[in-house]
């Protein structure tokens, strides 16, 4: 069977591949104007073929920047999957709770979780900034860690997507003789996982490009997250080498296109699913 | 006897066990929830009523609150956000819906590569992508380069009062224009094939089918994405912070980088605690009035 071209696929195409080109062109600009020099990269006219100074780049890096880049993605993965977890697990249960049971407490509770969500964060920077600094938590991980268990977003996520689930498994559940946590753990998690994965990837990208709270509360080099550590590059030298910057900003890239080539399917689809229900 | 006893102490037991399985459930939220949000949201609201001296607040009423209302530059941030939100949000909306309406249509060709080229900007990092745009947009940038190729003078993109905004705008559109195609063609997949096929039997053209199918359909999350778009707006902090630092002279200043500068470069507590009330406040006052106007769509 043959396809006849029509103009109205021609201009779809070309609609679309000018979309792709802006799209992906300055991420390409970053990488290769990361092995160029000054003067290449502010030109009279575009470089877009690697240059020759990613080596002086990668040493200006290493030695001249004030950042130890590889410290700071090694800071940012252990507290994004710590608090990408953690407030998983709690928004999950505490979901669950909201969906599967009725006490009490249940609506009052809902009530005041739902007053919370219109308060915007930047409210609580001040006042956790002050709570952090009092108990000598400033510069660790956990400063950035605990303030992340909150998710109201996820609590209601979760919530939603329990709602829907079946009542007959948890009744099948505890003829069985499991106790709620038990089944909770290995009937009602495994069968959520879509949710769970949307839920999860969402908290990761925020946690994983947040800067302000980091910014006000990590002023130790060696503790930096990626966006902080890169922050700091523009405003810490009078003439800044680019090239270097660049590069700093690439590698910081590689672990999230990594975990995205991981986890391709989830990754779209969480963030499609976290929003479509 | 004694069989008995234990046997109902066993049900007296499961029992309370049964009652208080939610309140466990919930209790790891609830702490948190207490400590790290509605404790800070409670002590912010004590602190934007004073002064912060020596270490703690000392009561000073309204005092803050009656500052900012002769605070010329948080209001000219505030309209700078307005600016953007304005052109902005429904800039990228529009193209969202474009490309996603497009990156759906069943006959583009490896639509998986191009889906994969729209996706990537979310991937990279805030800080990562604002210090590449702060060199694109450079005066003799990228960008001006390009202009320069088909004879446009360079643009002072990060240096004019005027092209400031227009800078921090694009890099926004080009960073979240993705996200809000992959959300709405999430919707769009919700879409019954059929109901396409049932408009061209009726003689419906692509145009027609677009705004007569595609957009009621995405409706609901147009709104929502409007709502959450206007909200992040207003918290715009990352890019002015790394593109132009909000100048020059505060055009391109917005509430929140200007609540970082008066509480942790002046460290002005009570004020910037004022100011995030006062934030917190607009937002919520946009946020009802667009769930007024639109319906609720996706939220209700």
């Amino acid at each position: 069977m043959k396809r006849r071209v029509r103009i109205s696929d021609i201009v779809l195409h070309v609609a679309v591949i000018i979309g792709f080109v802006v799209s992906i062109y300055p991420v390409y600009w970053m990488f290769v104007a990361s092995s160029q020099s000054n003067q290449q990269i502010f030109g009279l006219k575009p470089d877009l073929l690697p240059g020759v100074s990613l080596l002086a780049n990668y040493q200006d890096l290493m030695t001249n920047s004030g950042i130890n880049i590889y410290q700071s993605i090694a800071n940012s993965v252990v507290i994004s999957l710590v608090s990408t977890v953690l407030a998983v697990l709690l928004a999950t249960m505490a979901g669950f709770a909201f969906a599967k049971y009725r006490f009490r407490l249940s609506r009052t509770m809902f009530q005041i979780i739902l007053i919370a969500i219109m308060i915007p964060p930047q409210v609580t920077l001040i006042p956790l900034f002050v709570m952090v600094s009092k108990v000598g938590l400033d510069n660790t991980y956990w400063a950035i860690i605990l303030p992340a268990m909150v998710s109201i977003f996820g609590v209601f996520l979760m919530r939603q997507s329990f709602l829907s689930f079946p009542d007959e498994l948890l009744d099948a559940g505890r003829i069985d003789g499991l106790n709620d946590f038990a089944m909770f753990w290995r009937i009602v998690l495994p069968l959520s996982r879509p949710a769970l994965s949307a839920l999860a990837i969402i908290t990761f990208l925020g946690s994983w490009t947040n800067l302000l709270w980091p910014l006000v509360v990590l002023n130790n080099s060696s503790s930096y997250t990626i966006p902080v550590a890169l922050s700091t590059l523009t405003n810490s030298q009078t003439q800044p080498n680019y090239g270097m910057i660049l590069l700093a900003a690439s590698i910081a890239t590689v672990p999230m296109l990594l975990l995205f080539l991981a986890l391709r399917r989830n990754f779209v689809s969480g963030i499609m699913g976290g929003y479509n229900r | 006897m004694s069989t008995l006893v234990t046997r109902r102490r066993g049900a007296l037991w499961r029992g309370m066990a049964r009652h208080s399985t939610p309140y466990l459930f919930l209790a790891p939220f609830a702490i948190a929830f207490l400590v790290f949000l509605l404790f800070p949201i409670i002590y912010a609201l004590l602190i934007s009523f004073s002064h912060w001296k020596n270490g703690g607040p000392q009561w000073a009423g309204l005092f803050q609150y009656t500052n900012i209302f002769s605070d010329s530059i948080f209001w000219q941030s505030l309209v700078n956000a307005l600016v953007i939100l304005v052109i902005q949000v429904p800039v990228m909306l529009l193209l969202a819906v474009i490309a996603a309406a497009l990156l759906n249509s069943p006959r583009l060709r490896f639509k998986s590569v191009f889906q994969l080229g729209f996706f990537l900007p979310i991937l990279i990092d805030n800080v990562a992508y604002s210090l590449t745009f702060s060199f694109i947009l450079a005066n003799n940038g990228l960008l001006n380069q390009l202009l320069g190729m088909i004879g446009i003078a360079p643009i002072p993109w990060l240096n004019s009062m005027f092209w400031s905004k227009v800078a921090v705008m694009i890099a926004m559109t080009w960073h979240w224009t993705g996200y809000n195609v992959v959300i709405l063609l999430g919707g769009l997949q919700n879409v019954p094939p059929e109901i396409y096929e049932a408009a061209r039997v009726d003689g419906a053209g692509p145009i027609r089918q677009w705004f007569s199918i595609t957009i009621p359909m995405l409706r609901p999350l147009l709104v929502l994405e409007f709502i959450l778009s206007t909200i992040g707006t207003l918290q715009l902090f990352t890019e002015p912070y790394i593109l132009t630092a909000g100048g020059p002279d505060n055009s391109s200043l917005t509430p929140v980088l200007y609540l970082y500068q008066v509480g942790f470069q002046q460290f002005h507590f009570g004020y910037a605690s004022a100011l995030a009330y006062i934030l917190a406040v607009i937002i919520a006052i946009f946020s009802f009035v667009q769930l007024r106007l639109t319906g609720g769509g996706a939220i209700a």
